[in-house]
């Protein structure tokens, strides 16, 4: 009977939480297959629990749950990278279609520019924080600044690459991220 | 709350919860946000697309800069160069019978203009290609440069991905052959994904074919990893090496089932030593084969060949075949099968069907 009411109150946890719990997964593993998979898991070791608590409790221990099967996930990818030179799965571009190709050469054409036109410090952090696995805290050191303010740099050039995609012009764009 | 000022909270979110120490407060924060506004999960994915697209930069960076970025060209009419030229490049692959002929003539027109101003920029001949683009080869061999300057020489109806992150340099080669000479880059590998096996170089050359549940990798030069690419729920296998010289044979199963080594699918790959240039001879138009399947051999044909070729039972499938096929004759060799092998040949509705004579006496 335990049993039943457990199960719907996970189920229901899930339906509301799931997406957020994707979203979260994928910001950590950078992967929406994998990040599927692992909100599988954890809903799956939730529902093993013997002694389930209140849905408050149980919200937080999902994503506990599910930080942490993501971080063996992300250790054990560096350790069979490591060891065995192998790599995991690399999922991280949706697939486009030949039709879609002229129309993604465009879009990267626009990111570039965007990236250009923005202050030497923002695309810095953000190059560094992208493509040289640099986090917050060694991207404020290389740049003598505060983690919160790379964090700030990083954001603000994501999204003017953002809003010059959805076509706003340099100097529209500018007003907007840096009023 | 503004567009930009939510596109601008969702990707500080990202940040956030990229770091491996963020704490219960900050997740529980992150489910209000996420879950107050629907538009908040909108500007989200926004973002995570903003990345994806940017991710094709992966090649160009360098020291926390873009390469190139302070001797910028003329961007615009350099760009629309390099479009228009993709274009016409993409259009004469693939419907080169679908468009009129003064559509197909402004495109070879187009192609030969861009093909000498081409030679000199790269003086290989290799066509430029970004990241995220599909490669598709129609009745020729083309020769593509990746976005890292790795070159990839692409045999005739193949088709190629290419996705390239920071991390890794990854293509996946959907069906046919390829023969890639990779840009050395330790800390960026390069990982070539057919059927389910990877092959995983940091400086080398080596040749892919992928047909009939069969991956075959060659290495002209250097050394590769070879492994099965993770399952869902398995990591992926332990890698085989191979060098130079050495060809590795791996049983996947493939798509089409009830073949004939479907039993053998997952077992241990088969690695012998061979003479690259019979696995490259696609390059000049030969076909070499030794001790192949016919399956797999008809597989190959079937990418040069006018007409399909269907081999029709198992016993069929199962036959060894040893030679070479030419590829502007395929014709000829297949009429020449049934005085090598025990099959017939039958043509029906444009189909060719090759029948063991085992099979028909049955």
């Amino acid at each position: 009977m335990e049993d039943t009411t457990h199960a719907q109150a996970l189920s229901e946890l899930f339906e509301q939480h799931n997406r957020t719990l994707v979203n979260f997964l994928v910001a950590r593993l950078g992967n929406e297959s994998e990040a599927k998979e692992v909100a599988q898991e954890a809903y799956v070791r939730l529902l093993q629990l013997h002694e389930p608590g209140a849905v408050s409790f149980l919200r937080a221990y999902l994503f506990r749950v599910a930080a942490n099967i993501a971080l063996d996930r992300i250790r054990r990818r560096a350790v069979s990278e490591r060891l065995e030179g192998t790599y995991a799965d690399e999922d991280l571009t949706t697939t486009l279609g030949p039709d879609r190709e002229v129309q993604a050469t465009q879009s990267l054409a626009v990111v570039r520019q965007a990236l250009l036109e923005l202050p030497a410090r923002h695309r810095k952090a953000f190059l560094l924080q992208r493509f040289e696995d640099k986090n917050t805290t060694e991207i404020g050191r290389l740049l003598g600044i505060k983690e919160r303010q790379a964090r700030y740099y990083i954001s603000h050039a994501v999204t003017y690459c953002r809003l010059r995609l959805d076509g706003l012009s340099e100097s529209e764009a500018k007003a907007q991220v840096f009023p | 709350m503004s567009e930009a000022n939510r596109i601008n909270a969702a990707a500080d979110w990202l940040l956030r919860l990229q770091s491996e120490t963020a704490s219960d407060a900050t997740i529980r924060s992150w489910v209000q946000w996420c879950e107050a506004d629907v538009r908040n999960q909108r500007a989200f994915d926004q973002v995570r697309e903003t990345l994806q697209i940017a991710d094709g930069l992966a090649g160009e960076v360098e020291n926390g800069e873009l390469i190139g970025a302070s001797m910028e060209v003329p961007r615009g009419r350099f760009e629309r160069f390099m479009a228009g030229w993709r274009e016409a490049w993409r259009v004469s692959l693939q419907y080169p019978l679908q468009y009129p002929l003064s559509t197909m003539a402004a495109s070879v027109a187009a192609l030969a203009v861009a093909a000498l101003a081409w030679v000199t920029l790269t003086s290989t001949g290799h066509l430029p290609v970004r990241n995220g683009a599909v490669i598709e080869s129609d009745e020729a061999v083309h020769a593509a440069m990746l976005p890292d300057g790795s070159r990839v020489e692409l045999a005739s109806k193949s088709t190629l991905a290419v996705h390239y992150t920071g991390a890794a340099r990854s293509l996946d080669l959907r069906d046919g052959e390829a023969y890639f000479t990779v840009t050395p880059n330790k800390r960026r590998p390069f990982i070539v994904t057919a059927d389910g096996v990877s092959v995983r170089a940091v400086g080398t050359a080596f040749n892919v074919r992928s047909a009939a549940g069969r991956v075959v990798v060659t290495v002209t030069e250097g050394t590769v990893d070879i492994y099965q690419q993770s399952s869902r729920s398995a990591p992926a296998g332990k890698p085989v090496r191979a060098g130079a010289g050495f060809q590795v044979v791996w049983q996947t199963g493939g798509a089409a089932p009830g073949q004939a080594e479907r039993a053998q699918a997952g077992a241990e790959p088969a690695r012998v030593s061979v003479k690259p240039a019979t696995a490259v001879g696609w390059r000049e138009g030969r076909l070499e084969y030794l001790d192949e399947p016919l399956e797999a051999v008809v597989a190959d044909v079937n990418r040069y060949a006018i007409r399909p070729v269907v081999i029709a039972d198992d016993a069929a499938r199962k036959l060894r075949f040893s030679g070479t096929v030419m590829v502007g004759l395929t014709d000829e060799w297949l009429s020449a099968l049934p005085r090598q092998f025990p099959v017939t040949l039958q043509r029906q509705n444009g189909v060719d069907m090759i029948h063991s004579v085992a099979a028909d006496s049955r």
